[in-house]
């Protein structure tokens, strides 16, 4: 049972990291990022928002790919 | 812009050479129609890097060099959806692949049909998912040969003239690719783009101080490059319907089955969303355009023509507009070699010719690759083909949504049965085609319904009914059948590394 429970937990953490999060930083929250400030090397907000994503996501998925599923080069 | 014949021999010839490299080029590796999808997941006989390298040329194809910026030219930060999908699709990929690749393995599944057939025990879900794929590939299959003929015309080609070069060269080239595979013409298509990629970010960047004054230039001429709040639900709905349907493209899913292990599926899903930084960058190329006033009578896919005509020399133009063609024809084939393949594998041999010869599958196949480019000129003359054509690909993605149920929900909900994926998918197919219908192919947003992506609409239908239908199986005790057992759902390569894998 406790077997169960660990494996459930490990599951929402994965769920959490591949999809909550991108779900909602990039989808649910649209109408927030949607914004010209603050803006950086006169990127507006939703530009570079967008554009450090791109490069987020792939750590949390790595994360993952690590650390929770501990997978590894063959 | 004007170009000289020899502007015009060498875009000829690198095209040219591409068709004849592609011919000859099938020794060097074994044609195989799912051969492409194998070194883009799989990449059994080549490193990480080059699979990267490979798989982007894959999933970037030249359409987005004009239907990105066209998009961004006239609808502004709305186009950013294309960007954020791909944070949405590779996790989601990472997620669900595993389990549906471990399932195909062991059981020597190829395409999603095949899948569905043997978790619902039904052969004719099997056909509505392999129908489905193949309506979807019919856009997608002419937003490349749009995409070509707006090259064309900003080569001063006449319009109609475009139009059939454009076409001709698709089917040529597909006709070629589906006699010797397309794997070289792909390698080819990758490289021209990359680098005409690479100088077009490195010179506008330059130029433009790292793009702060595109957007300057932009605030002071009052024009936003935010995402219009009208679409803002349309933003919303298409960024997680595409995220969400890119893994139902059936090219993929055969790539899937085909790839060497979960932990390569999961190796790459892991690093590929990087590449949506160029899509990024195409965003801005649009609002480079937009800035500047680039574009003839503001014809929205002329974005990225007209800024490398306004930037570039005439040689470096027809390099990279070539590169556009390669890049259109080279996928466009694929896809048609992908929908043949489904159609010769689901349709025919199922239910018209189980014991059809080897030799007459592959004919069966010929013809219909052929249908199905001529097939996609419906789509071409649409008035979305006209507008802005990444609404072309949505529309692709609207339809292949419809299969989730089936795809992918069906890898968890183990006792889903096959009524209650049928009927909603049926409820969503009609809805989309209605959706589609409503606003008359121009677009996939549903204006009378908040501009919500007609894909999502058609989901949540689909699911109503599902869910109904669902009520109404348990409550006259029908049990769902199917072919696969507990031991089947899997999420990793150790799971059946001790059972002994049939294949």
């Amino acid at each position: 049972m406790a077997e169960t429970k660990k494996s459930l937990r490990t599951t929402l953490v994965k769920l959490t990291l591949l999809m909550f999060i991108p779900w909602i930083a990039l989808v649910a929250l649209a109408p927030l990022y949607n914004r010209y400030s603050p803006s950086i090397g006169g990127w507006p907000f939703l530009y570079w928002y967008l554009f450090s994503w791109i490069f987020i996501q792939p750590i949390l998925t790595f994360i993952v790919y690590r650390f929770i599923d501990k997978e590894g080069p063959e | 812009m004007i170009f000289s014949s020899l502007d015009e021999a060498i875009f000829f010839i690198i095209i040219g050479v591409v068709v004849i490299v592609a011919f000859l080029g099938a020794k060097w590796r074994k044609a195989d129609l799912s051969k492409v999808g194998e070194w883009s997941l799989g990449g059994r006989k080549f490193g990480t890097l080059i699979v990267w390298f490979l798989m982007g040329g894959d999933i970037y194809t030249a359409y987005s060099l004009v239907s990105i910026p066209g998009g961004a030219f006239g609808l502004r930060g709305f186009i950013l959806y294309a960007t954020v999908y791909g944070a949405i699709s590779y996790p989601f990929l990472y997620f669900v692949a595993p389990r549906l690749y471990l399932i195909a393995k062991k059981h020597g599944l190829i395409t999603g049909g095949d899948y569905v057939k043997k978790r619902f025990k039904s052969p004719v879900l099997a056909l509505l998912v392999a129908i489905t794929g193949i309506i979807a590939m019919l856009p997608y299959i002419s937003l490349q040969i749009v995409g070509i003929k707006y090259v064309l015309q900003s080569m001063n080609f006449p319009i109609i003239t475009s139009f059939i070069i454009a076409f001709l060269i698709v089917a040529a080239f597909t006709v070629v690719a589906g006699l010797r595979g397309p794997a070289l013409g792909a390698i080819i298509k990758d490289a021209v783009l990359w680098a005409v990629i690479i100088v077009v970010l490195v010179v506008l960047w330059i130029k433009f101080s790292g793009f702060s004054v595109v957007f300057s230039t932009l605030s002071a001429q009052h024009k936003t490059v935010l995402i219009p709040s009208n679409l803002m639900l349309g933003y919303i709905t298409l960024a997680f319907g595409n995220g969400v349907a890119w893994l139902l493209f059936p090219n993929l899913l055969t790539g899937i089955f085909g790839s060497k292990s979960a932990n390569t599926i999961k190796k790459n899903s892991v690093f590929l969303p990087v590449y949506q930084v160029w899509l990024l960058f195409l965003s801005i190329f649009g609002l480079v355009a937009l800035s500047q006033a680039l574009v003839p009578s503001n014809v929205s896919s002329l974005a990225f023509p007209s800024v490398l005509a306004a930037y570039f020399p005439s040689s470096f133009v027809v390099v990279a507009f070539a590169g556009i063609i390669i890049g259109s024809m080279v996928p466009a084939s694929i896809q048609a070699l992908a929908a043949a393949n489904l159609i010769t594998r689901n349709i025919y041999l199922e239910f018209f010719n189980k014991k059809a010869s080897e030799r007459r599958q592959v004919n069966f196949g010929r013809i219909f690759v052929v249908v199905m480019v001529v097939a996609s000129l419906v789509f071409a003359i649409t008035p979305a083909a006209s507008g802005y054509i990444f609404y072309l690909l949505t529309m692709s993605y609207a339809w292949l949504l419809q299969t989730l149920p089936a795809i992918i929900m069906s890898l968890y909900w183990k006792k889903l049965d096959k009524y209650s994926t049928g009927i909603g998918w049926l409820a969503g197919m009609i809805v989309v085609f209605w959706g589609l219908y409503t606003v008359g192919f121009s677009s996939s947003l549903l204006p009378h319904l908040g501009d919500i992506y007609v894909g999502i609409f058609g989901l949540m239908v689909n699911l109503a009914f599902l869910f109904g239908t669902r009520a109404v199986v348990k409550f006259r005790k029908v049990k769902g059948e199917t072919e696969l057992d507990e031991t089947d759902y899997v999420d990793n390569d150790k799971s059946i590394s001790s059972v002994n894998v049939s294949k």
